[in-house]
């Protein structure tokens, strides 16, 4: 059984319950008109017999038959019969020739050429002239004509409608499963062809199937993105691996072949060292990032003076920003305490701040702000700095992107890896980011997070 | 204080690593000893919380390796074998203390608070530098009579602090101590955090208790 397919179980499911169905329609239709055709039968050959005796008179020394009794009647036949057993009128069926025993007012059954015959026989006694008989004889099976062409139109009709039934089932259930072969197919060229641009491309329709078959195309959409940006993370990530291992490599062969003195050693050893923590920070973000997006990191959440964490980070970025002649100046709303994640808010302030100053002008200005509004605390990092290219904006926030990498090839943090972190730490907290941006004039980066 | 938790059986390490996140603790998890090896060489952990029969590695050789390489780390068995013989084997291997399942929580949590403690080597769970005072258990934090409110990190890294008073901390070692492996502070959020807590706890007060060493770390003592 299940190796047929769908469309064939389902048309041999209800067509055989349709046949089953059909078929005790026919008995039951069979059994309950033959019993209505018998006793409509009885009820008419008592009645007819018994009827006749108004129309039977002795009349001066005659047996005197009214003209309205009719011998033969709608089926059953009546015969008059004199005490010895004579027959004086009427007459039998030609199909009848059974020699039954007179017995007043019982239903006898004969059976005579192969048909069934209901016999009826009542005796009077007419004063002056003795008894008379009257027989009448009835057909058990062949009457009732009217319920015989309805069995016979049925038994012509219902295996019709099981046949069209079965037929216009198959065909609309063939023309649904159609679809569904295409997205097997299609389903089969990309799990097969690894080609992920394949999509199955139904058109519009409302029914169940036509759903199903866009929610495929948007599942591959998003395969297909996913693994896009996999690949792109990979190749990027190794990228960055790479440099660091061929700076740790040259720098050795140099120190084996070259060095002669132990101040020229330490001079490889020292650079050594620096690549070694960048390549391990590099590792520790990935780690972070890999968790991200697998959803494992977890937010520890806590009530947390947001201002004077800001203030904090300002102070400790105005170090670094003094030696490129930066200013950072603050516009903190005192007191805003939220509950987040203490050691992620950090992070976003020391990410955006540290950029600002990255990649701000000398002599210029950072502007921090921090502010309530209603439901949400909106944070703002402002730098008249050098801006982000139009066509780079929609980028910034992918991981690794860099819009200059010779610019940021020997600065410690520069990995393109900050900002993605920070919109995922803001967005974990049920926030927005935007950047605003002027190539030459500088950026903005807004954040709203729910203050709850 | 980082911690690890090594126990095969998933639910009850999913338990145990809960319960301690919710008093503060770092913590990782394992669920063999081959892994907490690697975890133990790649990490400094204040205690480590070990299941004795495990695929791979067994609790007792972890134990074993661990004190041959000279590691102190206080380690508590925690086992489904209770014989005398068994909890002999178990303190002789090196182990500090010794649980036997079913255990209690509470029980297990006022362990390792002792073995910590035994490890700084206080007499209770009240930790004191000149006037600044901790209280381990009650998690509150007085600089003479004022109270202190603290973050959970900035409390962790002041308890990692006052617990190795007068020893030169490297920022990596104060990563290495708070954050478990799920998250990767980045040195400069230490930064931010020693400068958070100075101003909360030596801004207002003297003596200054948290000290700069240039190009080293911080430290916390009272300077002479």
């Amino acid at each position: 059984m299940n190796k047929l397919s769908i469309k064939l179980r389902v048309t041999l499911w209800y067509t055989s319950f349709m046949v089953v169905l059909v078929a005790l329609t026919l008995v039951f239709l069979l059994s309950v008109s033959n019993n209505l055709s018998r006793l409509a039968v009885k009820d008419r050959l008592i009645s007819d017999v018994e009827k006749s005796f108004e129309e039977i008179e002795f009349d001066d020394g005659e047996l005197e038959i009214d003209d309205e009794l009719d011998f033969f009647d709608n089926g059953v036949y009546l015969s008059v019969y004199g005490s010895d057993g004579q027959l004086l009128y009427g007459g039998m069926p030609s199909e009848f020739d059974a020699a039954i025993a007179f017995s007043s007012q019982e239903l006898q059954q004969a059976e005579s050429h192969g048909q069934q015959w209901y016999v009826y026989d009542y005796r009077i006694s007419l004063e002056g002239y003795g008894d008379v008989w009257v027989r009448g004889i009835a057909s058990q099976s062949g009457t009732g004509s009217t319920i015989q062409t309805m069995i016979l139109l049925a038994l012509i009709a219902l295996p019709f409608v099981v046949v069209i039934a079965a037929v216009g089932g198959y065909l609309i259930t063939k023309q649904a499963f159609r679809p569904i072969t295409k997205i097997s197919e299609a389903a089969e060229k990309i799990g097969v062809g690894n080609d992920l641009t394949k999509r199955i491309h139904l058109g519009n329709g409302k029914d169940e199937i036509y759903m199903l078959a866009n929610t495929f195309d948007r599942m591959f959409d998003r395969l297909q993105r996913s693994f896009e940006t996999e690949k792109q993370f990979t190749s990027d990530a190794s990228h960055e691996l790479r440099t660091p291992t061929s700076v740790i490599i040259a720098q050795c062969e140099y120190a084996i072949n070259n060095a002669d003195t132990l101040e020229e050693a330490k001079e490889s050893l020292t650079v050594i060292l620096g690549q070694s923590e960048k390549m391990s920070r590099l590792i520790s973000q990935l780690l972070m990032l890999a968790r991200t997006d697998k959803g494992s990191q977890k937010l520890e959440l806590e009530l947390i003076n947001l201002s004077e964490i800001s203030e904090i980070i300002v102070e400790e970025q105005k170090i670094i920003a003094e030696e490129k002649n930066i200013s950072i100046q603050t516009q903190i709303e005192p007191d805003i305490i939220l509950r987040a994640d203490q050691t992620m808010m950090m992070r976003v302030f020391i990410n955006l701040i540290s950029n600002a100053v990255k990649y701000g002008k000398s002599g210029g200005n950072v502007l921090v702000r921090l502010s309530k509004d209603g439901d949400f605390v909106t944070g703002a990092v402002q730098d008249n700095g050098i801006g982000i290219a139009e066509e780079h904006m929609a980028k910034i926030w992918d991981r690794f992107f860099q819009a200059d990498p010779a610019r940021s090839a020997d600065e410690e943090e520069g990995m393109g890896l900050g900002l993605s972190m920070v919109k995922w730490i803001i967005e974990a907290h049920r926030g927005t980011i935007r950047a605003e941006s002027i190539l030459g004039e500088g950026s903005t980066f807004v954040f709203k997070i729910p203050y709850l | 204080m980082r911690i690890l938790v090594v126990e095969d059986e998933p639910h009850l390490n999913d338990v145990i690593v809960k319960k301690m996140q919710t008093e503060h603790y770092s913590v990782d998890s394992c669920l063999n000893g081959r892994d907490a090896l690697d975890y133990i060489e790649g990490a400094e952990y204040d205690a480590i919380i070990l299941d004795i029969m495990m695929p791979k590695v067994s609790g007792l050789d972890v134990l074993k390796a661990l004190r041959l390489g000279n590691d102190k780390t206080p380690v508590l068995l925690l086992t489904a074998k209770d014989s005398v013989e068994d909890r002999v084997t178990g303190l002789d291997a090196g182990a500090d203390d010794y649980l036997v399942k079913p255990f209690a929580f509470d029980e297990l949590l006022a362990r390792i608070r002792t073995m910590l403690r035994r490890a700084s080597g206080q007499a209770d769970n009240c930790l004191t530098v000149a006037d600044l005072q901790m209280n381990c258990d009650a998690r509150t934090v007085f600089r003479g009579k004022v109270p202190i409110t603290l973050s959970s990190k900035e409390f962790s890294i002041l308890e990692y602090m006052m617990r190795n008073q007068g020893i030169v901390l490297t920022r990596d070692k104060i990563e290495q101590h708070i954050w478990n492996y799920d998250y990767e502070g980045g040195s400069n959020v230490v930064d931010v955090y020693i400068r958070y807590l100075r101003k909360k706890i030596d801004d207002e007060f003297t003596p200054k208790l948290i000290h700069t060493v240039r190009g080293t770390g911080y430290v916390l003592r009272v300077e002479k």
